[in-house]
C-alpha cells in the first residue's frame, strides 16, 4: 500500500471516528461539529465527528445568510492547496478509487461532464437551497446515503426509521447505485462530474500556493501521467487542470522526471 | 514573489472572514445544525 492510500485510510478513520455510535446509536453532538472537514462528509453519519462544508453552506443559504465562515474556509483551503484534499482526505474519493480497481471494462468520461459539477454547485447547492430553504444537494447526495441513510435504516431496531423510507430514499439509493456502477468503469466519476466541494476547490487550482510543475524540456509526451492519474488528467498538458487533485501519483510515475511540485 | 504576496493577502482576507463568521455566530450555528439528525436530509421523509 502506498503512502497516499495510507493517508486516505487514516483521514477516513479520523473523519468518521465517532466509534461509540456503533453500540450506542445516534450521532455525535459536540463542539467538534463546529469544525468542517475540507471534504464531502455527511454530518448525519453516526460515525461523523465533524461538519460537512457543503451541508453547512446550504444551511446558511437556507437561512438567507452569507456564509462568512464556510466561504473563508473553502477559500483558505483552496488558496493553499487547491483540490488536494479531494486526493488525500476524502472517504468517498477513496471509495471510488477502490471501486475503479475492480477488474472489468474501463472507459473515459466525456470532457463536458466535468462542468456538470458547477451546475450542481450553483444550481442545487446554491440557488435551489436559497429559494426552497432546504438542502437539496444533501437530499440527493450519494455519500450521505452510504454514510448515514443506509446505516441508520439497518441499525433501526424499533422500525420507526424504516417506516420513513419512501421515494426520496429510493431516489437517493438509485443515485448511489448509479455512481457505484459508473465508478467501476470511470475514474472517480462522482468527483469529476458532480461533486460541489470539488467544484469550489477546482476554481483555486489555477493560482493555489501548492502547484504541479512541468518541465517541458524533459517531457516526452508519453501520457504516463494521465494513465496513472485517478482523475484522468493529462498533467503534462494541463498541470493546473480543474480536476487535478494533487495526489502526486503522476510525479512518482513520470519516467522522464518532468513533473514536480512546489509553491513557485 | 508577486504571486506569494497576493496569496498571503487573500489568505488574510479569508481568515478574517472565518474569524468574523465566528463572531457573528457561524461556528455555533454550524454545531447546532450538525448535531441534529436531519432525517429528511438522509432521504427519510417524515
Amino acid at each position: 500500500m502506498n503512502f497516499k492510500r495510507i493517508v486516505q485510510f487514516v483521514a477516513s478513520a479520523v473523519t468518521l471516528g465517532n466509534y461509540p455510535a456503533i453500540w450506542r446509536g445516534g450521532i455525535y453532538q459536540g463542539p467538534l461539529k463546529q469544525g468542517c472537514v475540507p471534504i464531502l462528509n455527511c454530518w448525519g453519519c453516526p460515525l461523523s465527528l465533524y461538519s460537512c462544508p457543503i451541508g453547512a453552506l446550504q444551511h446558511f443559504f437556507n437561512l438567507h445568510l452569507f456564509p462568512f465562515y464556510i466561504a473563508g474556509f473553502f477559500g483558505a483551503v483552496g488558496t493553499l492547496v487547491g483540490r488536494m484534499a479531494c486526493g488525500w482526505l476524502c472517504p468517498f474519493g477513496l471509495f471510488q478509487d477502490l471501486l475503479y480497481k475492480l477488474k472489468g471494462f474501463k472507459m473515459r468520461m466525456p470532457k463536458f461532464f466535468s462542468y456538470i459539477k458547477y451546475v450542481v454547485l450553483i444550481g442545487v447547492a446554491g440557488i435551489i437551497a436559497w429559494i426552497v430553504g432546504e438542502p437539496w444537494f444533501c437530499k440527493l447526495c450519494p455519500a450521505g446515503i452510504i454514510e448515514a441513510g443506509i446505516p441508520l435504516v439497518l441499525a433501526d431496531k424499533t422500525g420507526d426509521i424504516k417506516a420513513l423510507v419512501g421515494w426520496l430514499f429510493l431516489t437517493k439509493l438509485g443515485i448511489l447505485i448509479l455512481v457505484i456502477n459508473f465508478s467501476v468503469f470511470i475514474k472517480r466519476f462522482f468527483c469529476r462530474a458532480f461533486c460541489p466541494v470539488g467544484a469550489i476547490y477546482s476554481i483555486f487550482n489555477k493560482f493555489s500556493l501548492f502547484r504541479i510543475k512541468i518541465n517541458k524540456e524533459k517531457c516526452i509526451d508519453c501520457d504516463s501521467c494521465q494513465a496513472v492519474c485517478p482523475m484522468d488528467v493529462p498533467t503534462h498538458n494541463s498541470p493546473s487542470n480543474i480536476d487535478c487533485i494533487r495526489c502526486l501519483d503522476c510525479v512518482k510515475r513520470c519516467p522522464a522526471k518532468a513533473i514536480s511540485y512546489g509553491t513557485e | 514573489m508577486k504571486r506569494l504576496i497576493l496569496v498571503v493577502i487573500l489568505l488574510v482576507i479569508l481568515i478574517a472572514g472565518i474569524i468574523y463568521g465566528g463572531k457573528v455566530g457561524d461556528f455555533t450555528e454550524t454545531e447546532t445544525v450538525g448535531s441534529v439528525m436531519c432525517l429528511s436530509c438522509m432521504g427519510l421523509q417524515q
